[in-house]
């Protein structure tokens, strides 16, 4: 069965918004590196819609302007959960039915793993569920102090750590499966 | 000069204790590697700093000697001198104990001009975001449950801007903590 992979980016007090501002003087070739390895087995993308908006705007410039691995990031199909979208551009398909039915659904199809970027309401209802296979979070050594945070709204969690993986630049990558 | 060490358990999400101070979701019982490496962190400690109404619960657990702790790690919590920081005692109802009040700055910085092993904070939440927030604490030591909690006390303050820390390492536990050590960035 196709696994869910989460990867997200956060501070050590669990801020995940406008990690531009706080994420961008640790992105160097290991954080790179360990993106392409997450992106390697993966032939989807699954996407809250917040996420979805951010990225489509901003890919395909990237691809332009000649990012590394935009290409690749443009050709992929995308899956957006969203009640409200009423049509997609980025080679997205709506998911606008019972979110947990529709990705239970995506993941017994052949293919590759789906790769979701971002956390959100979304993340509610896949945990809830248990869709999600792995979160790949990674906490930069910065805080915050305010800003949006992941798992707000989650109630109490226990989660299975798989490893972590610790770069030079101070991101640590700590890998969870939910726990079963 | 003392180094003054934080050492707190946290959730994924970096709070340091539910809405209420819960702690139901800290990992436990602790395997022997990190066992190990929490005692070999307190070997230098000889004071623990912490905040009145942490005291209040901890002190006591501590002297009644709890069940699946061993009689090395009860003798040395209970026999190290305590500094509680409150606003409302003015002397320690617990053996062992001083009762401090007044800048934190200056306390601190009296404390570790003062000859001696390691002064290490336990917590709780309004001392840590203080110290942080005023950059006294020389050592962070982030034990990383597998849990999160959507909410709660967070370890770090607000200071309006992002701050910056240096990764000195990261070590993760059989019973799947993981100790993360960051230093502050000091100009």
């Amino acid at each position: 069965m196709r696994k869910i992979i989460e990867s997200t980016f956060m501070t050590l007090d669990g801020v995940i918004d406008s990690p531009e501002q706080w994420g961008s003087p640790y992105w160097d070739d290991e954080h790179s590196g360990y993106a392409e390895g997450l992106m390697a087995g993966v032939d989807a993308l699954l996407l809250g819609r917040v996420t979805y908006e951010g990225f489509a705007a901003a890919w395909p410039a990237m691809e332009e302007s000649g990012v590394d691995g935009a290409a690749a990031m443009n050709a992929l199909p995308k899956y957006v959960a969203s009640r409200t979208l009423k049509e997609a551009t980025w080679n997205a398909t709506i998911i606008d039915g019972d979110v947990a039915t529709e990705v239970a659904r995506l993941k017994e199809q052949p293919g590759g793993d789906i790769l979701k970027y971002g956390t959100g309401e979304l993340d509610v209802t896949l945990l809830e569920h248990g869709l999600v296979d792995e979160y790949h979070l990674w906490v930069f050594p910065v805080f915050a102090g305010s800003g949006q945070r992941i798992f707000d709204g989650f109630a109490t969690t226990h989660l299975q750590l798989v490893r972590t993986t610790p770069f030079a630049s101070g991101i640590v990558v700590h890998v969870y499966e939910p726990k079963r | 000069m003392r180094k003054l060490k934080l050492q707190v358990q946290t959730t994924v999400d970096g709070y340091m204790g539910g809405p209420n101070g819960e702690m139901d979701w800290m990992t436990v019982p602790w395997t022997d590697d990190m066992n190990s490496y929490v005692e070999a962190l307190m070997k230098s400690v000889d004071t623990i700093v912490l905040g009145r109404k942490l005291a209040e619960g901890f002190i006591p657990a501590w002297e009644s000697g709890p069940e699946g702790e061993d009689q090395a790690s009860i003798d040395k919590m209970n026999q190290t001198p305590k500094v509680v920081f409150s606003h409302s005692l003015t002397e320690s109802p617990w053996k062992n104990a001083t009762v401090v009040a007044g800048d934190l700055t200056e306390i601190v910085n009296e404390l570790k001009a003062r000859p001696g092993g390691d002064v290490m904070v336990a917590g709780g939440g309004t001392l840590v975001r203080g110290l942080i927030a005023e950059g006294l604490i020389d050592e962070l030591h982030l034990f990383v449950n597998p849990a999160a909690i959507g909410t709660g006390m967070p370890v770090f303050p607000s200071l309006g801007a992002n701050q910056d820390l240096r990764l000195v390492g990261a070590r993760s536990f059989e019973c799947g903590i993981t100790a993360l050590h960051l230093e502050p960035v000091r100009s």
